[in-house]
């Protein structure tokens, strides 16, 4: 083989006494790309800050084609031809594409000043290059996430680069727009560049990668050649353990119990047709389906935090002047998809968040009982091993996986009867998601009807003891114990929607 | 340990106490400068006035503060704080129905307010500038353009008259300003408005009553006024159709400087009135120093441009 463009021998990094990686080695070849995998706080973006200087290494060597290099900083490494594309955008919103792309780099004329028509034929030439297809013209405000993905990359590649390292990159983007990446990204590796490629979508990774390189706590758990490896071997790597263990084991309804939540005719925003649907305790249902297929806005028509028409019968009992108030108290709570937008208090403390939604509890008249909040919410936080110091720490403070922990902690306290729950493990790590769904199923055991809208199908499969497959904002299938397959879900909820390709998450 | 004894690093509340501690070190700091430069400031008379001085700013900046928990402003305080003296005094010669007149009236325009920025979206900003002028115009109608003038004595008692040495007005002040603490910090109603504040989004999805958090606030905020325009009116004897002229920027600076975010979420009472305190005393020491009454507004321009960079700073920590 090859010798490697950039490599790590060795390589260790501790912070005090805190070692964070421990002796990795690791390689970036000419046209191959490598998958960086592991959990939050495996170790992935610390070997990244190694390798291009923006750490300097406790132990071991850095290797550039062959000789040893030490970068004083990213600004050595890149000089070097090592291009990152971070996770957050650095482009400017008022400034052109070609502007961002040059950015601090623009070509100059004999006065100093920008001489744009050299900037703007050096950024179609680039574009060109890349396989972009953008007017070096428009504003960045006008383009979408993707496209301004796309000049971070254009930007990362402006100067000669041998090594193009992208840190998530499709954790924004939608599903036609990964495909564009990709076919971006293979053009790339036969063009002879070594790519990095950090991400947890296992997916992507078989899809896009040619190695894997799994990082757990530090160390490297496994590495080779990506047909040598399935989902199980990864997560097996990352987690330590099957992939099958992450799911306990599926029970179903109670045998005689009569519906917990029954729709009839619901018609949310986007319903194509109206719908029925009924929730058992005691079960877990899935609601699969693409982005974009009315799973959302049916489960917030129930909850009674959008519009919707139709009947609802809560535990027997007609529930039609539907608001989230109403929900909490009568037993359906919800848990929403997008924590930052509508599920956190961000600058309020654990303890506030967990007990937003049950104020009165333990109040006398309408005096808060602090105590009691911060006893229920330290329960909480040793049920869930919710990592905190004290529940008076701001929420902003924690972890995706611990907001998540705190959310859903706060859905249990309304004693709910039902449970809504929208991507409950979106951004949340393997080890947390375990728990998550053990959880659940505890719920169900003690007679909660659960639905679940899952984007990642492993999770729907492994999880749900009934599906119901959603597109075009129509319910269109039902699945049953064995019928739950992931390909059985993608043939119904990808057919016929115009040719987007299917891409489950894992 | 000090970190312990301010309420215990990296926790939400300890955050809040150490920025209410600033304030008090500031309010100390320019009390004991203008000492040294002044030995006459620092007298038991003078200091009571000052406190006298600040006190209808003090209701004024805790509705303005509570408004502004919930991602509003509140431009309408000044006209109902004249509105409400000119109005009810002038319509009823009986002094405890006129206060209750003016208390309601502040409650409806506030209620106005507060539907107007809930139910129809009206942004803040236009909801209460909008009030405003539309009660401006009322006052104008209703005195011809010419101030009322006659005061009831017991009008004049309850601003300027004391119990055993403690002005009447502050005593009132306090009481309000313990009642409005315990509302914020150990109420469900408090909580709420907070919580509301912070996420508004988030506070629907957990079932809290968002459109009567908001009202209630501006509600708070008119109620406030009123009783503010009342004192002040007592206090300066004369019933004006500009009374309170100033008073809504004043307050929105008072809140800011007192910790109040304009993103929401954030603000306190006892954060709120140092800041009021701080500001009039600034006023106080222009006086004192003999410096040009001018010198007020750059004095507190610049105290504000201080108090945002102070929390800019403290919010990238």
């Amino acid at each position: 083989m090859a010798d490697p463009v950039l490599a790590a021998r060795g390589l260790t990094k501790s912070f005090g006494s805190n070692e964070v990686l421990r002796n990795v080695d690791f390689e970036v070849l000419a046209g191959r790309n490598i998958a960086l995998c592991g959990e939050n706080g495996a170790g992935k973006s610390t070997l990244i800050k190694l390798m291009t200087g923006v750490y300097t290494p406790s132990a071991g060597q850095v290797l550039l084609d062959g000789e040893p290099v030490a970068f004083a900083g990213p600004k050595e490494s890149i000089a070097a031809g090592i291009a990152v594309v971070h996770q957050e955008f650095s482009t400017i919103s008022a400034l052109t594409v070609a502007e961002n792309v040059f950015l601090e780099k623009e070509p100059r004329n004999r006065l100093g000043l920008v001489d744009r028509r050299t900037l703007r034929r050096d950024c179609i030439d680039l574009l060109r290059q890349l396989g972009i297809d953008l007017d070096p013209d428009t504003t960045l405000d006008r383009l979408s996430v993707a496209e301004a993905q796309m000049v971070e990359i254009a930007k990362a590649l402006r100067s000669r680069a041998h090594v193009l390292i992208l840190d998530e990159p499709t954790a924004v983007l939608s599903h036609r727009e990964i495909d564009h990446l990709f076919r971006i990204l293979r053009d790339l590796r036969g063009q002879g560049m070594g790519l990095v490629y950090v991400s947890h979508r296992l997916d992507e990774i078989f899809e896009v990668c040619t190695d894997i390189c799994v990082l757990k706590d530090g160390d490297v758990t496994s590495a080779g050649p990506i047909a040598d490896y399935d989902h199980d071997r990864v997560v097996a790597a990352m987690v330590g353990r099957s992939l099958g263990e992450l799911f306990p084991p599926k029970s179903g309804p109670a045998s005689d119990a009569g519906p917990a939540l029954s729709l009839r005719g619901l018609i949310a925003e986007g319903s194509a047709a109206p719908i029925d649907l009924d929730l058992r305790p005691g079960e877990i249902v899935g609601l699969a389906g693409l982005v974009g297929s009315g799973r959302t806005e049916l489960a917030l028509a129930i909850f009674g935090a959008a519009r919707g028409s139709g009947a609802v019968e809560l535990s027997g009992k007609a529930y039609n002047r539907r608001a989230p108030g109403r929900s909490l108290a009568g037993g359906l709570a919800m848990l929403t998809e997008d924590r930052k937008a509508n599920g956190l208090f961000p600058e309020t403390s654990v303890a506030w968040n967990f007990a937003a939604s049950t104020l009165g509890k333990g109040a006398r008249a309408l005096a808060l009982a602090p105590r009691s909040e911060e006893e229920r919410s330290r329960s909480v936080v040793e049920r869930f091993k919710v990592v905190v110091d004290h529940v008076g720490q701001p929420i902003s403070a924690l972890s995706g996986g611990n907001q998540q922990k705190v959310l859903i902690g706060r859905l249990l306290e309304n004693t709910p009867k039902v449970l809504l729950l929208d991507e409950p493990t979106r951004g949340v790590d393997v080890a947390t998601k375990a728990e998550i769904y053990r959880t659940l199923r505890r719920l169900a055991e003690e007679g909660v009807a659960v639905l679940v809208i899952s984007s990642e199908l492993i999770e729907v499969v492994g999880l749900c003891d009934r599906v119901h497959v959603m597109r075009d904002g129509a319910l269109v299938a039902e699945l049953i114990g064995n019928a739950i397959t992931e390909d059985g879900i993608m043939a119904v909820a990808a057919a016929a929607t115009g040719g987007v390709a299917p891409r489950p998450n894992v | 340990m000090m970190a312990r004894l301010l309420g215990g690093t990296g926790t939400v509340r300890g955050r809040k106490t150490r920025e209410i501690l600033l304030l008090l070190a500031f309010l100390i700091l320019i009390w004991g400068i203008t000492t040294v430069l002044s030995p006459r400031f620092l007298s038991v008379k003078n200091i009571t006035d000052i406190l006298i001085q600040a006190a209808p700013l003090g209701f004024v900046v805790i509705g303005q503060m509570i408004v502004i928990v919930v991602r509003g402003l509140d431009l309408s305080v000044a006209s109902i704080m004249a509105t409400a003296a000119v109005l009810s005094i002038g319509v009823f010669d009986n002094t405890a129905t006129a206060f209750v007149a003016a208390l309601l009236l502040g409650a409806l325009v506030g209620g106005v307010n507060g539907y107007l920025v809930s139910y129809r979206r009206v942004t803040p900003f236009l909801a209460t500038l909008a009030t405003m002028i539309v009660l401006q115009g009322i006052r104008f109608a209703y005195t011809k353009g010419a101030p009322s003038g006659s005061l009831p004595d017991t009008f004049r008692y309850l601003a300027t008259g004391d119990v055993g040495g403690v002005p009447v007005i502050l005593i009132v002040l306090i009481g309000v300003a313990c009642v409005a603490h315990w509302m914020l910090e150990r109420s469900v109603p408090g909580r709420q408005l907070l919580l509301y504040g912070d996420n508004p989004e988030a506070a629907h999805m957990s079932g809290l009553p968002a459109k009567r958090i908001v009202i209630s606030a501006y509600v708070i905020s008119g109620v406030l006024a009123a009783i503010a325009g009342l004192f002040l009116v007592g206090y300066v004897g004369i019933v004006d159709n500009w009374t309170g002229q100033g008073y809504e920027l004043d307050s929105i600076a008072a809140a800011v400087i007192g910790g109040a975010s304009l993103r929401g979420g954030k603000g306190s009472v006892i954060g709120a009135l140092l800041a009021a305190l701080i500001l009039v005393s600034l006023f106080n020491i222009v006086v004192i120093l003999g410096l040009s009454i001018e010198f007020q507004m750059v004095v507190k321009g610049a105290l504000i441009l201080l108090a945002a960079a102070v929390y800019i700073r403290r919010t990238r920590d």
